[in-house]
């Protein structure tokens, strides 16, 4: 008999628990999810509202832990994800898969209980979605992830909807498809200067795959049906004249950056300006034309 | 055959295990009695007390 001694796995702490759900990416799905619920016509208790947003925010944490479970030999590889729980080695890999299936499960059941089935519904397909199509298939096999992938992360505002009707109509759709078409030019702006890292973890994001090129085009061709999307409301007289202002000023600046991602021919990080300016205002620019739209909506109520 | 076996801990492990797992039983504590505050206020919600 041969034996073996081997370190024993120390507990994880809370916090780690916590860097598992992803906070950032969670508060954008609170956030949309809130603009939709907002956005939708009739009324929720105010509970059963909490009780929406919070479910969609624990099944956005069981994405995040779930996905982080399946990366973890990916994320060891990039500097941007090496300091996580798993890879860094604070956690042990079962641990983040139980907590993931854990949190899902909870979330989907108190939504379906407490709101109502089609936002659960939707919601448990929206995890399977991000963890199963988008993180063990898409992901790793394909530089079309993250246009796909991207249904994932336009669910939370029609949940938030649903939340409050009960059923899905042509303004949830239209919110989905503004994340849907705003996710390509976001991501791929990141990956351009990001290429590296990825490269490193063997994800083909399309600037690996395709070129830099190719992905600069396709930032700015994104970039247009995107833009028609956060104007369609307007297009449908669904919302009133702040949103249709301030949507037009932003899908100006959005465009111009975008127009200066597809100018700049950088191959070197250090020089993608224009992609880090377009990634950074991205963000912004979900932010507030979501809170515009709520805004105006509750406004023309 | 071979085993495994597991080194013991240190005094030092055992303290940083000890403040973990008291962390966490806090950290659950508080899950908790949230979860009950907020099962009693759907079903006052749901059946509608208060309107």
């Amino acid at each position: 008999m041969t034996t073996a001694t081997r370190d024993m796995i120390m507990p994880a702490e809370w916090r780690d628990f916590w860097a598992l759900t992803k906070p950032r990416v969670m508060s954008l799905v609170v956030f949309t999810a809130l603009c939709g619920l907002l956005a939708a016509p009739g009324s929720i208790h105010p509970v059963i509202g909490f009780t929406a947003i919070l479910c969609l925010a624990l099944g956005a944490g069981a994405c995040g832990a779930l996905n982080q479970w399946y990366e973890a030999d990916v994320d060891a590889k990039m500097a941007r994800t090496s300091r996580r729980p798993l890879p860094a080695g604070r956690m042990d890999r079962d641990a983040a898969l139980h907590f993931g299936i854990g949190l899902a499960a909870f979330s989907v059941g108190i939504m379906g209980v407490a709101v109502n089935w089609l936002s659960a519904g939707i919601l448990a397909f929206s995890i399977f979605f991000y963890a199963v199509v988008y993180t063990i298939w898409l992901k790793p096999n394909t530089p079309q992830n993250i246009v796909i992938g991207g249904a994932a992360g336009a669910f939370p505002p029609v949940i938030g909807w649903t939340a409050v009707t009960g059923d899905v109509t042509m303004l949830p759709i239209i919110l989905f498809a503004i994340i849907f078409l705003w996710t390509p030019p976001h991501f791929w702006s990141l990956a351009l200067f990001m290429k590296t890292d990825y490269g490193a973890a063997g994800i083909p994001m399309l600037p690996n795959v395709s070129g830099q090129k190719v992905t600069r085009n396709q930032i700015f061709a994104y970039s247009f049906p995107m833009a028609a999307a956060a104007l369609a409301p307007v297009a449908l007289g669904q919302s009133g004249w702040l949103y249709a202002a301030c949507a037009t000023i932003l899908n100006a600046v959005f465009l111009g950056l975008a127009y200066a991602v597809w100018r700049n021919d950088a191959v070197e990080a250090s020089a993608m300006k224009p992609e880090k300016r377009l990634f950074a205002f991205s963000i912004l620019y979900l932010f507030i034309l979501f809170a515009l739209f709520a805004a105006d909506r509750m406004l023309v109520s | 055959m071979s085993e495994i076996e597991q080194r013991p801990y240190t005094a030092e492990e055992t303290l940083v295990i000890r403040k973990r797992q008291a962390a966490r039983s806090r950290i659950m504590g508080i899950v908790l009695i949230g979860l009950c505050i907020l099962f009693f206020l759907i079903t006052v919600a749901k059946i509608g007390v208060w309107g």
